[in-house]
């Protein structure tokens, strides 16, 4: 029953929200009421507990709890947030339904059927597309078509496993569910060379979806590739998909980096960066070892709140700083005190920068590698670093300001949420064991190789 | 329900030939004409024909609920035309003019192009299907699935638009639910095809309502 809760919940909250639209605080109160609902359902539920949906078995374990203890959580710190920055009608609704199928996703056993709640989820997502101003519609569609055209080569995924168990003979079968495998989850991971519709989404869309894109729904395409690996080992030790995730982690890894370099407006330098960061964690994972697969989820919590921190300063600096009237840092810091600092500790937490979260994950990456991967180092360096020189040069842009600001100040609930999550990313760099010991017990028995170093 | 039911077993008596004939049919004329109301008509055909093909491999009621669905989602993207009064600025007001910008607007610009392509597809799902069926499954299955695949693909390359986008997209739903249907038969899987159907006609009305209401905003940005 309280995993049908996790559910149907949110599920059901979005409509009452929806309605509460022109009633702004009802509504945001009524979401984050249910947040915190579903923080207590979740923490409260026995490990082990089961339940059904649609004749298929739901499941909670340890990392599943986690997990969705950290989406809670990050989706009640966008709600508050848009509170007083809102981000369209559609968000809080949307977010509530999306939070609910991503729920069933994880939960639920039978894989087919959490790629249709992922899809479902997905589709979901393109009403938050047009923030308090419609995105262009290129920008939507750019969004739309991949994650349709990627689900169909999940969906193939069970067929292929079913007829390799009665085939093992049939190497085309490993070679199909490779392909099938690298192509879905490749897309929707926004791992290149197929990352290209992430940074137009990031863009175009309010910055609270953007985040949402990124710590929310990556972090669940993540949990579902690391649940197919463990449910049919032959992929990792018959086939060579962990090393096609090692290769294409690098690859996004060294394009994010570069083109983050590159890049000067904010919302696609996030996207660049967020697949520069989605490369590590990929190189972490395809190293199948406990203490690499626990380096990349570690890393990908580090990422969605570095993420989360600067989507929400970019969204304070653009709604709260007039254009031609913060030339310096001093006037933007007393503008919008939250916005400037969260905007430069995302970044350099982002890029891997010491005493940030970034840093610690990323050294536990690199230390995963084995002594043969000193092209992947170098690769990873290199990406990092033009991390941190993209934030460096987007900061004049941020300095701009815009010229269609509401208010002068930045709000004083959005500074504290801003300068809360920045405290936080300091802290989880200087102290790592906070995430990372917590997520090694986790992981004990989902090591996908061996032990690793 | 009984009356739909009785319609579509009346439908399967279609020969296999007829029914792929009807496929290509429906599925060129989604690529190349860009008159609404015959790609709706063309893409409700392709719903219907889809399921009197299921219904001769899965049970009946699965293959009623995808048409059913599928109806929904055209009777969806119908009403967001006529509220939208899509492609209405083409339109010229009155007498033969009209007649004639309404016949040329009926076909896309590069017709020229569309054409042949869709041929090349025709041709190549049906050499894919001969040679390298998906399943063992007599009646065309797998060269209906390439086909709709193929063609449903063409469609979102070549579109501008997000309604006709949305129409490739479901013509590649429906061709991929034809492979999802012979390996999964149960009623919750198709099911859950069908909502997500309905949601990408949903987000495609969205989508161009938002097109159509907000034009200067969305050319700015």
């Amino acid at each position: 029953m309280n995993l049908l809760l996790l559910i149907f919940l949110p599920l059901g909250a979005a409509a009452p929200v929806y309605l509460l639209r022109r009633y702004w605080t009802a509504a945001v109160s009524v979401s984050v009421a249910t947040i915190l609902a579903l923080i207590g359902i979740c923490a409260r539920t026995p490990l082990g507990q089961t339940g059904y949906l649609l004749g298929r078995e739901l499941f909670l374990d340890d990392l599943n709890r986690f997990l969705l203890l950290l989406f809670y959580v990050l989706a009640g710190l966008m709600i508050l947030y848009t509170w007083r920055c809102p981000q369209g009608w559609a968000f809080c609704p949307c977010l509530l339904a999306i939070l609910g199928l991503l729920s069933g996703a994880m939960l639920i056993r039978t894989f087919l059927i959490a790629v249709f709640l992922l899809e479902m989820a997905a589709l979901i997502f393109v009403f938050m597309i047009h923030g308090r101003r419609p995105a262009p519609t290129g920008t939507a569609l750019g969004y739309l078509v991949p994650q349709v055209l990627a689900a169909p080569c999940l969906l193939l995924l069970p067929w292929l496993f079913e007829s390799f168990t009665l085939h093992p003979e049939n190497a085309l079968l490993i070679r199909f569910a490779v392909i099938a495998l690298s192509l879905g989850f490749g897309i929707l991971l926004a791992a290149a060379p197929f990352h290209s519709w992430l940074p137009a989404a990031v863009q175009g869309a309010p910055p609270m979806a953007g985040a949402l894109l990124i710590c929310i729904f990556s972090q669940v395409n993540l949990a579902l590739v690391i649940g197919v690996i463990g449910d049919n080992p032959w992929l990792a030790t018959d086939a060579p998909t962990l090393s096609v995730i090692s290769t294409s982690g690098v690859l996004t890894a060294l394009i994010g980096g570069l083109f983050a370099f590159g890049q000067r407006q904010p919302g696609r330098l996030l996207a660049y960066a967020a697949i520069s960061d989605m490369g590590f964690v990929l190189v972490g994972l395809g190293t199948g070892s406990l203490s690499g697969i626990t380096a990349a989820l570690a890393h990908s919590v580090n990422r969605s709140l570095a993420v989360l921190l600067v989507a929400m300063s970019m969204g304070a600096l653009g709604s709260h700083l007039k254009r031609g009237t913060a030339s310096t840092l001093r006037e933007a810091l007393r503008q919008t005190p939250g916005g400037t600092l969260g905007y430069i500790a995302g970044g350099l937490a982002l890029g891997g920068f010491p005493l940030f979260n970034g840093f610690a994950t990323r050294w536990l990456v690199y230390r995963s590698l084995t002594e043969f991967d000193a092209l992947f180092l170098g690769a990873l360096v290199l990406s990092g670093v033009g991390v941190v020189l993209g934030y460096l040069r987007s900061w004049s842009v941020m300095l701009e300001g815009s010229s269609e600001t509401g208010e002068e100040r930045e709000p004083l609930m959005v500074t504290v949420i801003i300068l809360s999550l920045a405290s936080l990313c300091l802290l989880l760099g200087l102290v790592p064991g906070l995430l990372v010991t917590p997520l090694h017990d986790i992981l004990q028995g989902i090591a996908l190789v061996g032990p690793g170093v | 329900m009984d009356a739909l039911g009785d319609l579509l077993t009346a439908l399967v008596s279609l020969s296999h030939l007829e029914l792929m004939l009807g496929l290509l049919i429906t599925g060129a004329v989604i690529l190349v004409l860009e008159d609404w109301r015959l790609n709706l008509w063309a893409l409700m055909a392709q719903f219907v024909l889809v399921g009197v093909l299921l219904a001769r491999v899965i049970p009946l009621r699965v293959a009623l609920i995808k048409v059913i669905i599928g109806s929904m989602a055209c009777v969806i993207l119908y009403l967001t035309a006529r509220r939208m009064h899509w492609g209405k600025g083409k339109e010229a007001n009155h007498g033969w003019r009209k007649l004639i910008l309404a016949g040329r607007d009926a076909f896309s610009m590069n017709l020229s192009f569309r054409l042949p392509v869709a041929l090349l597809a025709a041709v190549v799902s049906y050499a894919l299907g001969n040679r390298h069926p998906f399943v063992d499954q007599p009646y065309g299955i797998s060269e209906a699935c390439y086909w709709l695949v193929s063609v449903g693909l063409l469609i979102v390359v070549l579109a501008r638009d997000p309604f006709k986008v949305g129409l490739g997209l479901l013509t590649f739903q429906a061709g991929f639910g034809i492979l999802l249907a012979t390996f999964e038969e149960s009623l919750s899987v198709a099911a859950l095809v069908g909502m997500v159907n309905l949601l990408i006609a949903l987000a495609v009305a969205y989508l161009t309502a938002t097109q159509t209401a907000f034009p200067a905003e969305d050319d700015q940005a």
